[in-house]
Order: C-alpha cells, then sequence, then structure tokens
C-alpha cells in the first residue's frame, strides 16, 4: 500500500468516528442532552469530514458537507432552533452524509436524488438557497488538491495542501469579548497559536480601554490587529479561533500585496506593509515599531518611548519571528486549535492509521515545547492483532504439549520444572488475556448503527419508535462484534415490523403512541447477553401455531408450551407477515438469525407477553478465539465439551437410570427426570449404548434453563483450548461447534452442546436446530465407518 | 535636585507569577489602591501574562498618566517581556510611556527598567 493509500484509509476510518460523534450528538440533542460543546462536537465532525473530502477530491462529499455544515454552523449560531422536527432532518442528513462516506470508500454510487432532496431540506434550514456554483467552487479552493504531489507529512486535514500553497499576508482583526475569557479561553495562548502558522506583527488597540476605575477587570477591551504571512488558508486561521468564534469579534482578510514568488518576507518589509494598513483601517496614528535584528541600543529606546508617547491611541505594533518560542510561558495548548496530532511512522502501509493526515511539520516542531497529545492510543491493524491471537494460541498449545511430555517423562509436579511450567501457565494465560482485551471493544460500535436503522424502518412502516439502548460500553471481542450487527439489524426490524403495533392500535389498547425498542447488553457469567425488547402486543401464540400445523412443522396436536409456541418462530421457513414486508422479509427469516448467532457459539430465546411485548435474549462467548472446557473420552475419541454449558458431572448408580421408551434413557438427579444423551451414540461413534455403570454423566444446561445429562465414558481434565473453526478447514458437522488441537498435536472436537441436546430430542419443536437431512448424516456415515 | 518623591509616596505592587484571568480583578484591585502615589510595578516574578492582565496593566498606565503620577515597572521577567510582546506591546518602555510621566522614562534613571536581550531577538 502507498502512503496515500494509507492516509486515504486512515481519512476514511477517521470518518467512521467523526460519524459515530455527529450521530451520537445529534441523539444527544434529540433527547435535550445537548450542551454548547455536544452542539460543537456535532458541527466539528461534519467539517473534518469535509476538510478530508476536500484533499481527496471527493466532490460529492464536500458539496454535501458543506451545506450540512452550514445548516449546523446555523444551529450553533442560535439562528437555527434545534427543534425535534431539525433534528430529525439532522439526522437523514447524517445518514446519508455516512452513505456518502462509504459510497466514496468502497467507489460505490449514491442516490443522488436523494441526498439532493437532503440539500434542499438542508439549504431551506438554514435560510440559504442551495448554494450556487461559484460559491462552491470558492469553497472548493481551499482544497484544491492532487494527492500524488502532496508529500505525506505534509498533509493536514484543515489545510490539504499547506505546503503547496503560495504565502499569503493576512490582516486578521481579534476583538476578544468578556465571554472568551469567561470560558477560560486566553488571547495571548490564541496569538501563539496563530504565530506558529507563520510570521505575524501583533498590533495592540486599546484606544477603547477606559481608566481603573472605570475597568471591569473581567471585561474585554482591547482589539489586536495581527498581519500574518504564512503559507496556511483562511480555514486554517479560522481553525486557530474554532473554539472561541462566539466571543470575539473575527475578519480575516488577504492582503491584496501577497509575495507572488512564495518567499518568505522579511520583517521589515513585513512591518512597512503593516502599518500603513493599520492607518488605513483607522486605528488612528501608529507606533514604529523597532527592528527585530536591530540592536536595542539606549539611543534608539528614548526615541521609540517619545514616539510612542505621542500616540495617544494607542496602536502597538508587534513583531515576532514565526519559529516558536524556545520557552513556553503558556504550556496549555487547550485553547490551540490544531487537531490533535498523533505520533506515527511515515512507513505508511501495514499500521493502518498510524499517522493521521493532519500531520504537519509545525506540530512536529512543537512537540518538544507541549505536551504531547492526551488520547494515547494507536490504531493497529487488525491482521497484526489476530497475528498475535495466532501466535498466543499456539503457545497454549505448545505449553499444554510441553506439560504433557513433562508429565510423561515422569516427572513430578513438584519438582522444579513443575513449578517452572506453572509459572509458564500462569503467564500463558496472562498473556492471552492481555491479547484478548486488545481485540475486546465496547458492542457500541454495532449499537450506534441501530438508531439509523430505526428510523429509516420507522419512516417505512409509519410508526413512530424510539429505541434506548444501554450496556454500549460492554466489551466483546471484535469478531464477535463484527457478526452480531446481521443479526441485530434483522431482530430490530423484527421488534419494529412484527412486534410493535400501528400508532392507532397502541393508543387503542392505552399506549404512548411512541413504541419503544430497549437494546440492551451486559456481561453474565463469562459471556455476552444481548437483549432486544418491544413495548409491542406481544407474540399472537394462537396464530403462531396455527402457522406452524399449516406448514406442517408441528402436529397439529402437538401439546406445546407458552415457551414452545414462542420458539416456533425460529423454525426454517416460518414467517407469520402474511405477505413478506418490505423490512422483515428479505428472504431471511428468524430460523437464519438463530443459526447465525449459533455458528459464533451463541444462544437465542424468545419470551413473550402479550400485549405486552417480546424480548429476544442473545448470550454469546466473549471470544470466538479461546474457550475454557472440559475435555472428555468418548469411544476412544477426545472431545471437548465447553465449560460454560456445565453444570455438574457425577458418577452415575444404575438405580437412577431409568428406560424410556425405545432407547431413550432418563436418569433422576435430585429427584428431577433429566434426559441421558448417549454422546457415543448420538455422533455416530458407536451403535451399541454405552454402560451407565462405567461412564460418567456430565450435567449441561441450555437455554432457557432447560437441563440434559450428557454420557461420556472419561473426563480426562480442564483446559483452556484453542477454538479451531472447522468450517473454515473442513465444513460444518452438526452437533459439533469446532476443533481445537490438543497438547500431543492430536485434533479433538469441540462439542455444540446445544445442537447435541436439540438433535437426541426428535420431535421437539426446537430441533430445529440441525435439520432432519443433516441430522441423519452422522448416523448413515457410522454405518459406513 | 532630587526629582523622586518621598518613599511614603511610593506604591510598589509586585505582580504575581501567573497573571490569568484569575489574577485580573485582584491585580486590579491592588493596582487602584496605590492610585495618587507614584508606583512601581514589580515585574520580576511574572511567567505568565494573560489579554485580562495586560487590560489592567494598560489601564493603570493611562489611569497613571491622566494622574500626571510616574508609573514604573521594575525587573520585568522575560516571560513578561515576552507575553508583553506577544500581545503587541512592543515593550515594557511603551507600558510605561502610556503614564507619559517625564524623568521615569529613561530606564538609566532608576534602574527599574532593563531592556532585556529577549526583545531583540
Amino acid at each position: 500500500m502507498d502512503a496515500m493509500m494509507a492516509i486515504r484509509q486512515t481519512f476514511f476510518q477517521e470518518c467512521e468516528e467523526q460519524l459515530a460523534e455527529l450521530e451520537n450528538g445529534l441523539l444527544a440533542m434529540q433527547n435535550g442532552e445537548a450542551d454548547a460543546e455536544t452542539v460543537n462536537a456535532v458541527f466539528r465532525a461534519v467539517h473534518s469530514i469535509k476538510g478530508g473530502a476536500g484533499a481527496f477530491s471527493l466532490d460529492d462529499l464536500v458539496r454535501f458537507s458543506h451545506i450540512f455544515e452550514t445548516t449546523l454552523d446555523a444551529v450553533r449560531s442560535e439562528t437555527l432552533a434545534p427543534s425535534p422536527d431539525v433534528l430529525k432532518v439532522l439526522l437523514r442528513a447524517s445518514d446519508i452524509l455516512a452513505d456518502l462516506v462509504r459510497a466514496a470508500r468502497d467507489g460505490g454510487t449514491v442516490d443522488a436524488e436523494r441526498s439532493d432532496a437532503m440539500a434542499v431540506e438542508l439549504a431551506a434550514l438554514s435560510g440559504a438557497d442551495k448554494p450556487a456554483a461559484e460559491d462552491q467552487s470558492e469553497d472548493m479552493a481551499g482544497f484544491s488538491f492532487q494527492p500524488v504531489q502532496v508529500s505525506f507529512d505534509e498533509l493536514d486535514d484543515e489545510l490539504p495542501a499547506f505546503a503547496e500553497l503560495p504565502e499569503t499576508s493576512w490582516t486578521i482583526r481579534f476583538t476578544p469579548k468578556p465571554g472568551l475569557y469567561a470560558k477560560a479561553n486566553e488571547a495571548a495562548l490564541l496569538l501563539r497559536g496563530l504565530g506558529e502558522l507563520g510570521e505575524m506583527i501583533v498590533a495592540c488597540d486599546f484606544s477603547t480601554l477606559p481608566l481603573l476605575g472605570e475597568l471591569d477587570p473581567e471585561g474585554a477591551y482591547l482589539t489586536f490587529v495581527i498581519t500574518l504571512h504564512t503559507r496556511a488558508d483562511k480555514a486554517a486561521i479560522e481553525a486557530v479561533f474554532e473554539f472561541v468564534e462566539w466571543d470575539c469579534d473575527l475578519s480575516i482578510e488577504m492582503s491584496a500585496d501577497t509575495e507572488p514568488d512564495g518567499q518568505a518576507l522579511n520583517l521589515f518589509a513585513l512591518r512597512d506593509e503593516m502599518l500603513p494598513r493599520v492607518k488605513e483601517e483607522g486605528l488612528a496614528s501608529s507606533v514604529p515599531a523597532m527592528s527585530e535584528n536591530q540592536p536595542e541600543d539606549r539611543p534608539d529606546a528614548p526615541q521609540a518611548v517619545d514616539e510612542l508617547g505621542a500616540a495617544t491611541s494607542g496602536v502597538a505594533p508587534r513583531a515576532s519571528l514565526a519559529s516558536a518560542p524556545a520557552k513556553a510561558p503558556f504550556p496549555e495548548t487547550a485553547a490551540s486549535p490544531a487537531p490533535a496530532s498523533r505520533e506515527g511512522s511515515q512507513t505508511g502501509g501495514q499500521v493502518a492509521g498510524e499517522s493521521r493526515m493532519g500531520e504537519r511539520r509545525e506540530n512536529e516542531r512543537r512537540e518538544s515545547t507541549q505536551a504531547p497529545a492526551p488520547a494515547a492510543t494507536i490504531r493497529v491493524d487488525l491482521d497484526r492483532v489476530d497475528r498475535l491471537i495466532d501466535l498466543v494460541g499456539e503457545l497454549v498449545i505448545n505449553q499444554a504439549m510441553l506439560a504433557q511430555s513433562v508429565n510423561e517423562a515422569g516427572l513430578t509436579r513438584g519438582a522444579a520444572i513443575g513449578s517452572g511450567l506453572d509459572d509458564l501457565e500462569q503467564l500463558t494465560r496472562e498473556i492471552q488475556d492481555s491479547v484478548m482485551a486488545i481485540r475486546a471493544q465496547p458492542v457500541k460500535s454495532v449499537f450506534q448503527r441501530m438508531p439509523r436503522l430505526v428510523r429509516e424502518v420507522a419512516a417505512m412502516t409509519g410508526k413512530s419508535v424510539r429505541l434506548v439502548t444501554s450496556g454500549e460500553n460492554t466489551e466483546v471481542d471484535k469478531t464477535v462484534i463484527e457478526k452480531l450487527s446481521d443479526p441485530l439489524t434483522h431482530m430490530i426490524r423484527n421488534a419494529i415490523d412484527h412486534g410493535l403495533e400501528a400508532p392507532e392500535a397502541r393508543v387503542a389498547a392505552g399506549k404512548a403512541e411512541e413504541g419503544i425498542v430497549h437494546l440492551c447488553a451486559m456481561h453474565r457469567s463469562g459471556r455476552i447477553v444481548i437483549e432486544i425488547s418491544d413495548d409491542g402486543a406481544g407474540i399472537n401464540r394462537p396464530r403462531v401455531r396455527q402457522i406452524a400445523v399449516d406448514k406442517g412443522l408441528i402436529p397439529a396436536d402437538a401439546a406445546l408450551t407458552d415457551d414452545e409456541i414462542d420458539n416456533l418462530i425460529f423454525l426454517p421457513g416460518f414467517s407469520t407477515a402474511a405477505t413478506l414486508s418490505d423490512i422483515s422479509g428479505r428472504g431471511v427469516g428468524m430460523d437464519v438469525v438463530r443459526r447465525s448467532i449459533q455458528a459464533l457459539g451463541g444462544r437465542i430465546s424468545i419470551s413473550s407477553r402479550p400485549g405486552k411485548g417480546s424480548t429476544f435474549t442473545m448470550s454469546l462467548p466473549l471470544t470466538l478465539a479461546i474457550l475454557d472446557g472440559m475435555v472428555v473420552t468418548v469411544a476412544g475419541q477426545t472431545l471437548v465439551v465447553p465449560l460454560t454449558a456445565i453444570v455438574e458431572t457425577l458418577q452415575p448408580r444404575s438405580v437412577a437410570v431409568h428406560e424410556f421408551g425405545g432407547d431413550t434413557r432418563v436418569i433422576a438427579i435430585r429427584d428431577q427426570f433429566t434426559p441421558l444423551i448417549d454422546v457415543g451414540r448420538e455422533l455416530a461413534y458407536r451403535c451399541e449404548t454405552a454402560d451407565v455403570l462405567a461412564s460418567v454423566v456430565i450435567l449441561v444446561e441450555t437455554e432457557g434453563g432447560v437441563r440434559n445429562a450428557l454420557l461420556v465414558d472419561a473426563i480426562q481434565g480442564q483446559r483452556q483450548v484453542v477454538i479451531k473453526s472447522l468450517e473454515a478447514n473442513y465444513r460444518h458437522v452438526p452437533g459439533i461447534a469446532a476443533a481445537t488441537i490438543l497438547g500431543d498435536g492430536r485434533v479433538a472436537l469441540i462439542l455444540d452442546v446445544e445442537a447435541l441436546v436439540a438433535s437426541s430430542r426428535i420431535g421437539a419443536p426446537s430441533d430445529s436446530v440441525i435439520p432432519r437431512e443433516d441430522r441423519k448424516t452422522p448416523k448413515e456415515i457410522d454405518c459406513y465407518v | 535636585m532630587n526629582t523622586l518623591p518621598d518613599s511614603a509616596a511610593i506604591a510598589t505592587v509586585a505582580l504575581p507569577a501567573i497573571l490569568d484571568l484569575r489574577a485580573a480583578t485582584p491585580l486590579a484591585n491592588a493596582l487602584l489602591a496605590s492610585r495618587g502615589r507614584e508606583l512601581i510595578i514589580d515585574a520580576e516574578q511574572v511567567q505568565r501574562l494573560g489579554g485580562q492582565c495586560l487590560q489592567v496593566l494598560l489601564s493603570a498606565a493611562l489611569t497613571w498618566r491622566a494622574d500626571d503620577i510616574p508609573l514604573s515597572i521594575s525587573k520585568p521577567s522575560p516571560d513578561f517581556l515576552e507575553g508583553l510582546d506577544l500581545l503587541g506591546i512592543r515593550s515594557v518602555h511603551m507600558l510605561e510611556a502610556l503614564s507619559s510621566h517625564p524623568g521615569l522614562n529613561d530606564p538609566e534613571q532608576d534602574g527599574t527598567v532593563v531592556l532585556d536581550k529577549d526583545l531583540s531577538r
């Protein structure tokens, strides 16, 4: 990947962050939780996207974000009140902006009609007409940027062509208002920030300053007239004042006499240029400053003072070199408007985003005098983390092999080598945990895609819906997060489309017109649990049952509990909608959702209360890379039972086991009969029934709290195993979740307890986990083995 | 011959190290309390000068000038001079000159004002 591609990639990564920021801010505003800073953040997000897009000549994106930004600016400057209606438009605009960003990234196209319509809507809100062509071109001027011509480190998201622009002189009039100081901003810091853009001369106009008796010490009376000679463009200068722009009067004008050849001016020339202009601006007579290079020997000083004494209106020019002072009396950079830059290598490529686009030499130079950027985070390419996880996995296997070798060599655990091995195991586990923590991410990244979905589905169904999320910061492995999006999307669609009633029906039922969908994540016993609940009508059980009967999914006389009826919706081919709607239809049923969750080692269940709503509960492993399991032997094979499923293990007594029609056996455990599943037979390792007395029972609990007893030959021990996908390396095997490599190098299969239990209950409604044809497969294989 | 007033009439205000927005009101009060007397502002400790304190100092200079009483800056620290410079006040003379009292603008006269080399960078 070349450097430009790396920057581009970083830009899009940052766009995603900005879009998230934008949406969060808008949602906060919608909930009435917004303060001025939120509005600022929202504005900045769009502004940053526009800046970066300009750098890459993404014209559509620039155009739309410009209009969007203008509207947000109106909100910011309080000329447009953020009413609920306005926010709805802004939220939809953020959706379109996200589409444009993704289209720019992936090379797709966007519905131009839709974005144009939104542009008109936005422009109407801001009171501006849709920008005319010349307006746009003017706006684009600052971004006229040829990516290939720009070196990697001279880019800035505010000044994409910083190094390419010729030097320009700017005259800046900056008059702080009292509010600027009241908000803990400091004029001196802003001027210092400005000085870092180039060479500047400051003149202080204190003509409105009253005498001490009338002075409000916390007022603001000074005007600073700054002449700045810089390669930076207007946006960069504006950026210096970004945080104070409502708290000061500011005018930035380009001087007509910009040096055509881009050579740096010397300060004499600069001062000579600047002083007449100060006069022209009506600041009365000004004071000639002493030359920067002129020694300030005594004879000159009184002269300057004399002239000064004559200058009654008090305009004092000040010249300064562009270079930052060696000593910075204002170490705080809070008011510095330059975006926090992240230090990064410029080798580009592999660690995407190591170097932020807005890296500028100026910033680097400042590193020595300023505090480092507060966010101590780096972006690392996921491949690198995955590689690390793989290696740690190998380390775990290797450590297990070593332990086994030591064991086989007859060395006791008490020996020095034994304790060394224990330490190694401890360390390995810590490394593993730390590496997994690197990949753990809050589910927020998935959750924050949902508000948009809710808006869209609500608009399509004509329902009024509010999405409430909680537990967004619950962390889970990135691989799990990536796979959460689809099932969640489908379930939320389903909740709105099928769960929530139409507004009239809600009102008739005495509910608020606005339906609520609650999305919630939490950690529960080593798994992540995600609940999607709605306050709709709940599952129409008679109808669900009738459909299942009609479709031949269950016998007409099947006796089902409420819970079992609810779970019928997960059967393949089940669809309650009379006609496939645009929203939930799409050819995907809840069975697919269930399967995709099960493929992640997860479980899903539903509970419903008529008239009150339904709750879908998904429970997923925190990681897809490592599993705590119990290693067992079945018919000479080594299998792993996930520890999360195991309740207890026990040695059965013959009196406890009862035949129960045909081959089925149950075992009495604490006055309860529990189905006994012969794992060897179920997986077709053997045809004959296992001898219960020579076996071990593992009591497992599946989703919904149902207990079953697995019959295995022996327990080898408890171990952490590295999960290797069977699907990726072989194919899906019913009843088997994945595989692992044991210490001795052999492959062991990891049981899919849920699927195994389901497949053992032929005829039960929830046996949909393994389709009938699949279910027969292992037994058929058995006959050939 | 001695043009300097007697010591009882001379007030000295020592500036604190940090002249940020929190320092503006106390500074204004301290200076106001000295009004009517010749004033020496001791800037030796100053590490940081903000816009509002500069306003107060400039206003004091104008006030002393209106009262026709001398005002001088004593031992300005390099940071103080640099802060003035940054805010468009070219030199400490300028601040003093606002009070425009003859006899005190010449730094050599009382040795309180030393033009720092920092200014000629």
